[in-house]
């Protein structure tokens, strides 16, 4: 089971981006609260610490929803037309049966007219087996070979996709970069102070410091003495 | 007595307000640029964030406006065909479901969506640019 990520630094980060920045580009048909569990995620991993970097934070998660975009487009257009090409399909199958069955029927009843009842049972019986082919033929799982078929037909659109993904992944690169440059940064910037504390208050002590005795001032017969009291 | 001569003053005054209002910065891009400098007062760390939040918020528009072309298209291009293919589509189409997939309005408006991700990556550029120098006088 995985653990809730706290989303109250999320969400305020996100409120004061979104204030400044304006909204993230989402589309009618995507939800916000998604883009927020994206955010959320990407702040808990990346964890900002000024607001350089949760602006950093706010690109990344546009340009993850951008990707997931683009990768669905892709997903959806195979897909549609795999699902048209088995409609074609079918429908040439539920054809071919009608047809042939047809044939049969009319060898089998020469000289009866439409009206007879004999002819319309297998009429009846002859669309019902086309509908069960069409159905058969429509509802078989798609293979591989079908998908490369799509694939191959919608390569031009497929590749202007693909050139999307390329640039949307470049950017996503490239904002992971500016982060590891904030961190650089801020890393070099804390070494300075901290060395600067460390030079300032560390120092050796001469043997001869008036300030720390190391052996108790005595009296001249060399017996220590102590105050009391 | 003289009467003193303002004129010169005045078209002093004019010039240095007509350069104020010409190199205004709207008030957003103050914002940002106040958040990215997180109170330093170094003039060039406050340049380079006003060139970031400048970039920050075009692209923020830039954006905004690809997701209005594309809804345009969504409304403009529904379905085409006739009320039957336009039910059968709808029942056999698994890229419409309960919320309307916007794929053939993506690929109707991908020459203008193409023309704005030009003019984004340009100005992502200039932003990674400026966003370099200010890191580097951050330091």
């Amino acid at each position: 089971m995985t653990e809730a990520i706290p989303t109250y630094d999320a969400d305020t980060a996100l409120t004061k981006l979104i204030k400044l920045l304006g909204p993230p580009p989402l589309l009618r048909n995507e939800n916000f609260d998604d883009f927020k569990e994206v955010f959320a995620e990407l702040f808990a991993a990346l964890g900002p610490e000024d607001f350089l970097m949760e602006a950093d934070v706010f690109y990344l998660a546009i340009e993850t929803r951008r990707i997931f975009r683009l990768t669905r487009y892709e997903a959806v257009t195979l897909n549609k037309l795999e699902n048209d090409q088995r409609h074609a399909w079918a429908e040439k199958s539920r054809s071919t049966t009608l047809e042939s069955g047809m044939k049969q029927i009319r060898e089998k009843y020469p000289h009866a007219a439409k009206t007879d009842p004999h002819y319309q049972k297998d009429i009846a019986k002859l669309q019902e087996l086309a509908a069960a082919d069409y159905e058969t033929d429509f509802n078989y799982a798609a293979t591989d070979l079908d998908y490369v078929q799509a694939f191959e037909e919608r390569a031009a659109f497929l590749e202007k996709i693909e050139l999307r993904i390329n640039r949307a992944l470049k950017r996503r690169a490239d904002i992971l970069r500016q982060i590891a440059w904030c961190r650089l940064g801020l890393s070099k910037k804390l070494r300075k102070v901290s060395n600067a504390i460390i030079e300032g208050a560390g120092r050796s002590l001469g043997a001869t410091s008036v300030e720390v005795t190391l052996i108790p001032q005595g009296d001249p017969n060399g017996q220590a003495r102590y105050d009391v009291g | 007595m003289a009467k003193p001569d303002t004129t010169l003053d005045n078209s002093a005054d004019k010039a240095a307000a007509w350069k104020r209002r010409k190199y205004r910065v709207a008030s957003e891009i103050e914002e940002l640029a106040g958040a990215y400098c997180d109170g330093k007062q170094d003039p060039i760390l406050y340049h380079q964030a006003i060139v970031i939040g400048q970039c920050d918020l075009m692209i923020s528009r830039l954006r905004a406006q690809a997701v209005r072309i594309l809804a345009l298209f969504a409304d403009r291009h529904p379905f085409l065909g006739s009320r039957r293919r336009k039910k059968f589509k709808q029942v056999n189409d698994i890229s419409v479901g309960p919320e309307q997939n916007d794929l053939v309005a993506f690929k109707n408006a991908l020459p203008h969506l193409d023309r704005l991700g030009r003019l984004e990556q340009r100005i992502w550029l200039r932003r990674t640019r400026a966003l370099q120098v200010f890191l580097a006088t951050k330091k």
